[in-house]
């Protein structure tokens, strides 16, 4: 059986970096704290001996306050790894200690690398390995993620500490009165059974650091060290000395502190302005949509153009009617439909992905923080709608890092309104047919209004959940850097590398699903009373008088599945000769378009979404509650978008 | 410094001004610049590099802003080489204004090094 590696640190040390390092992975690394929402786990081969690396989520302490707190405790509990590999910041080394005083108190046996070394240096602060190395017996290595320093004297730590069968033995003195608490509970502890898994000593601790309302313990045994000790005043004693044994080891951390590079503090007093930076956030959106409209735009046509041809050949070289019709008319022109819009889609991931690289992002968190309020989210709960931009699935996860249930809730319920890349290919479709002149102006409406849809709804919902519980959002500002090329690359293509797997996978059934569906039962001699044609308009009535006929319902009645399917429907049912951009034109107004788009915006989230929201709430009640909810408000929007842009446009 | 700033915020008006009818990124975008610029001369006596922060971000703004009109004029070249179109439009203007401002920034990161060396 492999040996078993746990990796944790404060958010945003660089944990995931060193995990693809340890176990040649390629996880997405991100310059934000909270990218690890679940434990990911690897194996690392050190020396012919096969490890399992666990990365757990980025927390400051085992405290158990939010869920990837909780997450991390009850593993280091339950699972008790062979080696903790506690990854600190060599820029803030004291806010590691904390936690890592918190793994020694459990006896776990800790590895401790101090990373971003080569930032460290870069600033004159050099790390005395030597003074924490021998204070707190642990082994210390310095490790930069970034240039691959350290890792092989890493491997070897890990190595060595799991060679070694001894006992380890941490050898902290604690001031007396704790010492005499620990003795005490210790016995009172070795009477119960169920505690037999527990590390005693460390259950005693967390007594005194959390109090008696835990659920570690039973009632008999509270009400048994409640009436023995004054738990209140031995916390204060233990968590003076606490900070007074952190300040002290963080003083001698430090051969030379160095200087401060000011160039950060500039940028943060301006991109942290109240107002000047929201509209710097505004314009980098901006600057990012304009962007993946203007670069991408010679790529996309060169593919359209691709796929035109090939249709043709096809059709022209097969001479049996429905098989040439299944591959020109469904199978190239649905999956093609939706891969001319690769070029946008991974152009727009590799800007996003330089604002989160780069560190900025976290600061339109911090800035936005005041808004949010308002509508009962915090800072931390904007940065999972910001996850929601690129998938709904990862940033629902993500809600375990808040820690207020109603806020959590509200949060889950509303993150299917954050506009996921998915719905990309459809608005990018919409918007160079009807409004290639103000294309990123269109992109910033809709992002802003998806932003603003979460919030309300996120307000509507805490209005009818019962908890009154409020904790301030703290978020450390993750340090400015020019993102590699290489990381960048890894983003994009980490999150384009779906609609690939997609186009092969779920655009390809549905593209041939909806073939036939237009092409029978009438051998695709008339499309308007095909099967697809009745599903479209039997929604007719509902949406006649926002300008959309039954092929705009049929696209978006198989888009529930997957939002790409939208367009891969669409490049199917509008086949009359002309382009699909063409073709929509002779179909829709723009009034009707722009509707349409905010309508895509809303509504239904996809299947892997809601499968998520199950997963997350343990509700079926909940899923019934989403389907409803995001079509009403998605029907509602568009109605209000189509009167609105009718006095506009 | 004020001066620089304040000069800078004007060219960025009126270069918002000039785009307002014709493009409302570049429009948008040099009233922000203008802004963050026009920003810095007012005083911040808790913050001693107030003004010289201002100065900097506006033309990292600026600076990004010249970046984009390149990449943009060289993706119009292609889609005009593809499909016969018209002939790009390039912004001489925001490349100008970009230099200027790329040659403040060294000149202000120069200055605060300068401060930096003497109190250490």
């Amino acid at each position: 059986m492999s040996k078993e590696v746990a990796l944790i640190g404060n958010p945003n040390v660089g944990k995931t970096s060193i995990f693809n390092l340890l176990t040649g992975t390629r996880q997405y690394v991100a310059n934000w704290p909270g990218v690890t929402v679940e434990r990911k786990v690897g194996i690392s081969n050190i020396n012919g001996e096969k490890y399992r690396i666990v990365d757990l989520p980025g927390i400051y302490t085992l405290s158990a306050n939010s869920e990837d707190e909780k997450v991390a405790r009850d593993f280091f509990i339950n699972e008790a790894p062979d080696t903790v590999l506690l990854i600190a910041d060599a820029l803030n080394l004291e806010r590691t200690f904390y936690l890592l005083l918190q793994l020694i108190e459990m006896n776990l046996p800790v590895v401790l690398a101090i990373n971003s070394i080569d930032e460290a240096e870069e600033k004159n602060k050099i790390v005395n390995t030597e003074v924490i190395s021998k204070t707190l017996n642990i082994p210390v290595v310095l490790t930069s993620a970034k240039k691959n320093i350290g890792i092989d004297e890493l491997k070897e730590k890990i190595e060595k500490l799991n060679l070694n069968d001894k006992e380890i033995y941490y050898d902290i003195e604690y001031p007396e009165k704790i010492k005499e608490f620990i003795r005490k509970v210790e016995e009172i502890f070795e009477k119960d059974d169920n505690l037999k898994a527990f590390n005693k000593k460390w259950l005693a601790l967390n007594i005194i650091e959390f109090g008696l309302d835990t659920n570690l313990i039973s009632d008999d045994l509270k009400s048994e060290i409640g009436k023995n000790f004054d738990v209140e005043k031995l916390q204060e004693l233990y968590i003076n000395w606490k900070f007074e044994f952190i300040t002290s080891i963080s003083e001698t951390a430090y051969l030379s502190k160095g200087i401060d590079w000011s160039l950060r503090d500039m940028l943060d007093h301006v991109f942290t302005h109240k107002v000047l930076g929201i509209f710097i956030y505004i314009l980098a959106l901006f600057m990012v949509f304009s962007l993946t409209f203007t670069v991408s735009a010679p790529l996309s046509d060169l593919l359209d153009m691709g796929f035109v041809a090939l249709a043709e050949i096809v059709g022209n070289t097969i001479e049996i009617d429905w098989l040439s019709s299944l591959l020109s008319d469904g199978i190239i022109s649905g999956v093609g439909g939706v891969l001319v819009f690769i070029p946008q889609i991974f152009t727009l991931f590799f800007f996003m992905g330089f604002l989160e690289e780069s560190g900025y992002l976290p600061r339109a968190a911090f800035l936005v923080d005041k808004l949010v309020r308002k509508f009962g989210l915090s800072g931390r709960s904007f940065m999972s709608i910001i996850l929601g931009f690129g998938c709904n699935v990862p940033a629902i996860m993500s809600t375990k890092a808040v820690s207020n249930k109603k806020e959590r809730i509200a949060l889950i319920l509303s993150i299917p309104f954050a506009s996921c890349s998915a719905r990309l290919p459809v608005y990018i479709l919409l918007i160079s047919a009807f409004f290639s002149t103000n294309a990123a102006t269109i992109m910033l409406l809709v992002y802003i209004t998806s932003i603003f849809l979460v919030l309300i709804s996120a307000k509507i919902i805490e209005l009818f959940i019962k908890d009154k519980e409020s904790i301030p959002f703290t978020i450390e500002m993750p340090r400015f850097r020019m993102p590699t090329f290489r990381n960048l690359l890894l983003y994009t293509w980490n999150r384009g590398k779906h609609f690939l797997e997609k186009a092969g996978g779920i655009i390809l059934v549905a593209s041939i699903l909806v073939w036939a569906l237009t092409y029978f039962p009438n051998t695709g001699q008339d499309i308007t009373t095909s099967f697809a044609a009745m599903i479209g308009k039997f929604f007719e009535p509902l949406t006649d008088h926002l300008g959309w006929d039954w092929r705009i319902n049929t696209g978006l009645f198989f888009g529930v599945a997957a939002k790409e399917i939208v367009v891969s429907t669409y490049s199917t049912l509008f086949t009359g000769g002309s382009s699909l951009v063409v073709s929509l034109r002779n179909a829709l107004s723009p009034q009707s378009a722009l509707a349409l788009i905010f309508f895509v915006l809303a509504y239904i989230p996809c299947f892997a979404t809601l499968g998520v929201i199950k997963s997350e709430t343990r509700s079926n009640k909940l899923i019934v509650f989403t389907l409803f909810y995001t079509t009403i408000v998605a029907y509602l929007l568009a109605n209000l978008v189509y009167y609105v842009s009718g006095w506009i446009l | 410094m004020n001066s620089k700033l304040t000069i800078m915020s004007i060219f960025g008006f009126a270069l918002a001004g000039v785009y307002v009818l014709n493009d409302l990124f570049y429009a948008f975008s040099f009233l922000i610049i203008g802004f963050v610029f026009i920003w810095g001369v007012f005083k911040n006596k808790n913050i001693w590099y107030h003004s010289s922060a201002h100065l900097i971000v506006g033309a990292i703004l600026s600076l990004v802003l010249a970046a984009y009109e390149v990449i943009r004029f060289l993706s119009n070249i292609l889609v005009f080489i593809m499909e016969d179109g018209e002939f790009p439009l390039f912004n001489y203007p925001i490349i100008i204004y970009g230099v200027i401002s790329y040659t403040l920034f060294k000149m202000e990161m120069k200055a605060l090094k300068d401060k930096k060396n003497q109190i250490n």
